[in-house]
């Protein structure tokens, strides 16, 4: 059974249509990369799957429709990690880890056995146990992220999502952090990933799902949804495109020319 | 040491010391009775005058003090953690200004001669009215930010109109006692205040002590908290009724006691950690220390002059507030 399934759905900000009527599906075991420009609608759409804004039409999450699943229900099948990365309280690690658990606790309950054993595995699996007490305003960037990853990881859904998980990181970061989420579509996860690095999601990502103003415009493997055709079309932009040793290459080499 | 144990150690601390100076609060006053005496009269049911001044008097006061300091400090850091602002209290979101106008009115207009209830009910009514204006102006799914400028609008234009009031006030007693009243204090007031506070300020702690696991998800970002199964409409709802109940009914019978809710937070904060559910149990206890302290320490600078226990919480209070002002924006930097 499919994970998530998008049917014809459409959002409205204000009087403006962010996203038009679209629909597509995700299996586990896909890592999807969502792509397109600044404003093609990627960040609006993810935060309208995990509840942050209202839609019309239908997010099915395992099959039941989203609004009708109460919001705790819904954090245990599906995690966020949203581009906002701002962390007001100088907690610790392992306590910002934690809060990936909070679906699971009662009002007043603390971490039991079983959240700390999911923590522990979280903190692991991203290697940040070495720093679990250190507070977050020592972290670096890349750190913080990896921080990040793992209280989405802690959570333990079928489902994650990520917002631009990717941005602010060096070559190395970058390389890991989409390793590990490909890793974890190995193990059967559904993943999904807006990102601007078109050739990490073309090495990474078992699917491409490209928006340009709202629409869906290709949908299918990274070869196929990568061309130079849409990278002028839809990014504006004239692009070196290459298969070396089996990975995607794409460098933008100047702005197209405006059509017409 | 182990987070969990210092958070252990500092509430049962904050407790003991709540517990002394309820105690002290009891047995501190112009009338000099040894400590014994005084805890028997309080249990004592004959009607001698030592009894009269443990339940009549100095019972009232502590159990105020020790409500009033609680709401106070609770609200504080539900509100640091709602807003994610450390310079956040009750005073922001207008409740503190309208309760006062609520009871300005009240004694301005007279009613309070032939009615002493009317005094806190049309405070509790004005802290009321602030929380549905703010409410209406932020909209139901407003912004955090547009839920501190109502208050700011709000707090200004009942300011304004308790000026009003003060400045066509034909009797200068009504305006002397406004002016007092509004400075804050515990002095003369009975048990039919606790009472008539009581219900209000316990329902404001349900509301407000059962957010600390959304107020923490909150430490993510209100999209990353959303997607951990928080409905922020109901948190924030919540919030500010709960916080108009309890602080609005501690406004009414104590006046405007300013500062509480924005220093505990912060002193507390180095000791039980960062994280918002531990802030607000240790928050409650904070308040509640240095609401009691603080009402005994007018008692004692000054018996005789009558020393505004808000007029002390701003004293020491504004200063906190500007060094905290100037440690925010090292950090910024």
């Amino acid at each position: 059974m499919n994970l998530l399934a998008l049917d014809n759905v459409h959002i409205k900000l204000g009087s403006r249509d962010v996203i038009k009527d679209i629909s597509f599906t995700v299996a586990p075991g896909e890592f999807v990369g969502l792509i397109g420009p600044n404003g093609a609608g990627k960040s609006t759409l993810l935060r309208a799957i995990t509840g942050g804004v209202p839609y019309s039409g239908f997010i099915k999450i395992k099959g039941s429709e989203c609004q009708n699943i109460a919001a705790p229900a819904r954090a245990m099948e599906l995690a966020f990690l949203p581009q906002e990365r701002d962390i007001v309280w100088n907690i610790s690690v392992e306590e910002l880890v934690g809060l990936g658990r909070s679906p699971y606790l009662t009002p007043f309950g603390s971490l039991r056995s079983n959240d700390l054993h999911a923590v522990d595995a979280a903190m692991k699996r991203m290697d940040i146990a070495a720093f679990r007490t250190r507070p977050v305003s020592e972290l670096s960037g890349g750190e913080k992220a990896r921080v990040l990853v793992a209280r989405a990881l802690a959570q333990e859904t079928p489902l994650l999502l990520a917002d631009e998980p990717t941005a602010g990181l060096d070559p190395a970061h970058n390389l890991a952090l989409m390793q590990i989420l490909a890793g974890l579509a190995e193990e059967g996860k559904g993943v999904i990933a807006s990102t601007h690095d078109l050739g990490f999601a073309a090495t990474y990502c078992t699917r491409l799902i490209l928006l340009d103003q709202g629409r869906i415009v290709a949908d299918g493997k990274p070869q196929e949804v990568l061309t130079k055709e849409r990278m002028r079309t839809v990014y504006g932009v004239e692009a070196y495109l290459a298969t070396v040793e089996g990975r995607t290459v794409l460098q933008p080499t100047s702005l197209a020319a405006k059509p017409g | 040491m182990r987070p969990h144990i210092r958070y252990r150690l500092t509430l049962s601390a904050l407790g003991i010391l709540t517990l002394v100076l309820f105690l002290l609060s009891l047995t501190v006053g112009p009338a000099a009775l040894t400590f014994r005496a005084s805890i028997a009269a309080l249990f004592s049911d004959k009607a001698d005058v030592i009894a009269l001044i443990m339940q009549e008097v100095r019972l009232p006061r502590a159990l105020l003090g020790l409500t009033i300091g609680a709401t106070l400090g609770l609200s504080g850091a539900v509100l640091q953690g709602l807003l994610r602002n450390p310079l956040a209290e009750p005073g922001l979101i207008g409740i503190s200004a309208s309760a006062s106008l609520g009871a300005v009115i009240a004694i301005y207009t007279g009613i309070t001669l032939v009615f002493p209830l009317a005094l806190p009910l049309s405070a509790f009514a004005g802290a009321l009215v602030a929380v549905l204006l703010v409410q209406a102006l932020a909209g139901a799914r407003g912004s955090i930010l547009t839920i501190i400028l109502a208050g700011v609008a709000v707090s200004s234009f009942a300011g304004a109109m308790t000026s009003l009031a003060l400045n066509l006030s034909p009797n200068p007693f009504a305006s002397l006692e406004i002016m007092f009243w509004m400075l804050g204090s515990l002095t003369d007031r009975s048990m039919l205040h606790f009472w008539l506070a009581a219900p209000f300020i316990l329902v404001g702690w349900l509301m407000l002590g059962t957010l600390g696991k959304a107020l923490n998800a909150l430490t993510l970002g209100n999209d990353a908290a959303a997607s951990l199964g928080i409905d922020m409409r109901r948190i924030q709802m919540q919030a500010v009724l709960g916080t108009a109940a309890s602080v609005g009914a501690a406004t009414a019978v104590a006046g405007a006691i300013g500062f509480v809710g924005l220093v505990i937070p912060h002193l507390l904060r180095p000791l039980v950690g960062n994280l918002p559910s531990r802030l607000l149990p240790a928050s409650a206890l904070g308040g509640a220390c240095m609401v009691l302290a603080a009402d005994i320490l007018v008692r004692i600078i000054a018996p005789e002059r009558d020393l505004k226990l808000g007029v002390l919480t701003a004293i020491v209070g504004a200063p906190f507030f500007l060094w905290l002002v100037h440690a925010e924006r090292r950090r910024l930097a």
